[in-house]
């Protein structure tokens, strides 16, 4: 079995004369958490319902397993639980007669002990007798999940699972996200346009912009931790502008009316940097490390032209 | 595919929307019921009094059979609204709905989806011709008793006797039933190329209406096309009531309906199955 | 002075027939006196223009003298008045005037026609009788009466001829014409396919075929009543 559980290839789709993908090329490896990223319009959804039959891509190839998932449909989405955008259920339903609708598509006799115990995993437990009408976004996702998670897939499609979710929800499906692939084994991929998000628990990623692939590989790889951004919110930004420069490091000069200075070093310089703010006396207001990816989705999807062949 | 019609049919059977049908027909059956208890005999004497000058007309009673093809004729005209109802929102309500893409995510083809559909919402249109059947036959027998039925034709009667009317009526609730299916299947094309299920609702009923009034008109041109319009051959069940039984002319017209049902559907499947799902 | 005028006209005719009108009339009462009552089965046959109806079978009563319905079950078109009625009439010579018009064959029967006039207050207006001169019992008749206007019935005898009870009656009916308002009518969007005959079809005819004819039994009057005629 090959190690990638996801090949596209030279994918393309035309709505008119507007061309959504554009010889996309994109590879999955099992069991690792893959963040899709692109802008608004980028053609992640598009790429996305081309896996799972909902458009039909004018040329190209998607292969599951090896395979090709136009000519083992079935066999593909048997293998396959996802959330399109938002997870819409029959509303005036409860949770229980809505994943009994989905494991019967699936010709599964699902016991109700098996539906309970994927209702209990994603924290609906209780819940579940309800209309899903009276169920919040976060539940609604986080049904969403029980659902794709029913049949036992192989592979979680996940297309932006946090729209319309609350910081809570936020945090509770990233744990979630996080628990698939630990617990569960299970090869998820989430398309996102929250970088942080992407940042925080993706194994590898690519950023498609203009239904073309800039850029695929592992996190580790591609933001590496020798250069990392660490900005300080001070009221005295001059001062502490010299102070920084004065100690050698790589700090970009204050914009005149930003009170933010943004400092480029690797990780582990990061403690010696705060002690040296600290020692100063000067005011902090806020200090916070973070990689680079907004930088790089920022350099790849407004300049694509000149990182064309990236991947 | 026996899991996925049960499915649909569970879907059909929770929907609030299923159930105005079968309210909508027992409301209006009840009323005419009343109505003609009260005043039945009398209208039907009116009727008849040119021929009571010439005869004595023996048994001509108003009764449960009479009552229940009244009924019938009267509602077959708000039928294909009810059977619409639910049809029209097969496949478009999922799509308003957003469950289209959960449900096309799932390892089953788009063309079983549509025949899970299609065999769910024929279901639903036979429970509704049954309940019809029920409450404005069967009631009526009950209520008005048993007894040779007078259809009124605009210039001839006939005279269908009792032990006559089960096959008779058997077989108009199966042509009507092969009627509302048309309507099933028109519905079911409008819904699969709308994208919420206000539309085809109306463009159905649209569309039933403008044919029905072409087919009343007594102009030449429409003369020429009603032959092709399912509407016209949407009252077939009358021709059960004839005598002696169109055969040929009821042959023809579930020939044409059914052709119909093939045309409708073919096409559903064909759109249906190259749509792109991009909601 | 109707009835006078009637007889004056139509008396010279008589002589030539060798028999008087009353005579002949006499005979066919006599024929049909025997009969006290009967029962009998009873097919009836439709033909009418604008009903479409299954033939039908039931059972035809009469106790003399003016008693007669048909049983039968659902809906039925019948003569509206009793067909035997002719008989109450020239059972009494001194109630009718009658006058012969001629002769004419009815069949293979050579007939002589008898107008009778009621002279006191009867429905029947006046009937025209062909009288069979073999079997002296009405082949035809043609009777005008207040209620149904005119109704023509054409009588063939067989077994039962001795006492004037016929196997088949035939009866032809002016017919009203039918119409239903269109917003009622079951073929609300087929144009009525309107025939040239039945266009110009605007008689009925009823046949009854007696059988079974069980004479002088004892009927109770209530079979008289009720439903069927």
């Amino acid at each position: 079995m090959t190690d990638h559980i996801i090949q596209i290839r030279n994918l393309h789709k035309s709505f008119g004369d507007f061309k959504a993908l554009d010889g996309l090329n994109l590879d999955v490896r099992r069991g690792e958490i893959f963040g899709f990223l692109g802008c608004n319009g980028a053609g992640k959804s598009t790429t996305i319902r081309c896996m799972l039959s909902l458009i039909k891509p004018d040329a190209g190839e998607i292969l599951f397993n090896g395979k090709s998932t136009r000519e083992h449909r079935n066999t593909f989405l048997r293998q396959v639980g996802c959330i399109i955008e938002k997870p819409d259920f029959y509303t005036n339903l409860s949770a229980l007669d809505n994943l009994r609708i989905s494991a019967r598509m699936y010709g599964m006799r699902s016991k109700k002990e098996e539906i309970l115990s994927v209702i209990e995993l994603v924290g609906l437990a209780g819940r579940e007798r309800e209309a899903v009408k009276t169920y919040s976004q976060g539940m609604k996702q986080r049904l969403g999940i029980a659902q794709a998670l029913l049949h036992r897939p192989e592979l979680i499609i996940l297309d932006e699972p946090t729209n319309g979710l609350d910081p809570k929800g936020i945090i509770d499906l990233r744990r979630i996200i996080q628990r698939l692939k630990t617990d569960f084994q299970k090869t998820v991929i989430v398309s996102s346009h929250i970088l942080s998000e992407i940042e925080l628990i993706a194994d590898s990623f690519c950023i498609i912009d203009r239904g073309k692939t800039v850029i695929q590989g592992r996190t580790a790889e591609l933001l590496s931790e020798n250069e990392m951004l660490v900005s300080v919110e001070t009221d005295q930004p001059e001062q502490m502008f010299r102070l920084l420069q004065n100690a050698g490091r790589e700090v970009s000069a204050p914009a005149s009316d930003d009170q933010t200075l943004t400092i480029k070093t690797g990780r582990a310089d990061i403690p010696d940097i705060h002690r040296e703010i600290v020692r100063s006396g000067l005011p902090v207001y806020g200090f916070h490390a973070r990689k680079k990816l907004e930088d790089l989705f920022l350099n790849l999807t407004q300049n694509t032209d000149a990182h064309a062949g990236l991947n | 595919m026996l899991d996925l019609i049960r499915t649909e049919i569970f879907k059909i059977a929770t929907k609030p929307r299923s159930y105005i049908g079968f309210a909508a027909i027992f409301a209006i059956v009840v009323i005419i019921q009343l109505a003609l208890y009260a005043d039945g005999q009398a209208y039907l004497d009116f009727l008849i009094q040119s021929l009571n000058q010439s005869f004595e007309i023996e048994g001509m009673d108003f009764n449960g059979n009479l009552v229940g093809f009244i009924i019938l004729q009267t509602l077959i005209i708000q039928m294909p609204l009810l059977v619409a109802l639910v049809s029209g929102d097969a496949i478009s309500g999922e799509i308003q709905g957003g469950t289209i893409r959960s449900l096309l995510t799932k390892p089953v083809s788009r063309s079983q989806i549509v025949w899970a559909k299609f065999i769910a919402a024929e279901l639903y249109t036979l429970l509704l011709i049954l309940w019809l059947g029920i409450l404005a036959w069967v009631v009526s027998l009950l209520f008005f008793g048993p007894g040779d039925l007078v259809v009124l034709k605009s210039d001839s009667l006939v005279i269908v006797r009792n032990a006559d009317t089960v096959w008779r009526f058997g077989s108009a609730f199966a042509v009507a039933f092969l009627s509302l299916s048309v309507v099933v299947a028109l519905s079911f094309l409008l819904s699969a190329i709308a994208e919420n299920s206000i539309a085809p609702i109306i463009i159905t009923m649209s569309v039933i209406l403008l044919f029905t009034i072409i087919g009343t008109f007594d102009i030449p041109v429409f003369n020429q096309i009603k032959p092709f319009l399912f509407t016209t051959h949407m009252i077939v069940w009358r021709n059960f009531f004839d005598r002696p039984l169109p055969v040929d002319q009821i042959a023809q017209s579930a020939g044409i309906m059914v052709l119909h049902i093939v045309m409708f559907l073919g096409a559903t499947l064909i759109y249906f199955n190259k749509k792109d799902i991009t909601q | 002075m109707k009835n006078a005028l009637f007889i004056l006209l139509f008396l010279p005719f008589s002589p030539i027939l060798g028999q008087t009108p009353n005579q002949i009339l006499y005979k066919a009462h006599q024929q049909f006196a025997r009969v006290k009552s009967f029962k009998s089965e009873v097919n009836i046959y439709f033909d009418l223009p604008s009903v479409s109806i299954e033939n039908m079978s039931g059972k035809a009563f009469y106790k003399a003298p003016s008693k007669f319905r048909i049983r039968l079950k659902g809906i039925a078109f019948l003569p509206r008045d009793n067909p035997f009625n002719v008989y109450t009439l020239i059972r009494d010579s001194s109630q009718y005037a009658s006058v012969l018009n001629g002769s004419e064959k009815v069949g293979n029967e050579l007939c002589r026609i008898v107008s009778v006039i009621p002279n006191g207050e009867s429905d029947i207006v006046m009937a025209k009788l062909w009288m069979g001169t073999t079997s002296n019992c009405p082949l035809k008749m043609q009777i005008t009466s207040r209620e149904s206007g005119i109704i023509l019935i054409e009588n063939t005898y067989g077994r039962q001829v001795q006492n004037a009870l016929p196997d088949k009656m035939r009866f032809t009916v002016d017919m009203n014409k039918f119409k239903v308002p269109k917003a009622l009518a079951a073929d609300i969007n087929n144009s009525p396919k309107k025939t040239a005959a039945s266009a110009a079809k605007s008689k009925g005819t009823i046949e009854f075929a007696f059988t079974n004819y069980s004479l002088n039994t004892a009927i109770e009057d209530s079979v008289f009543k009720e439903e069927g005629k």
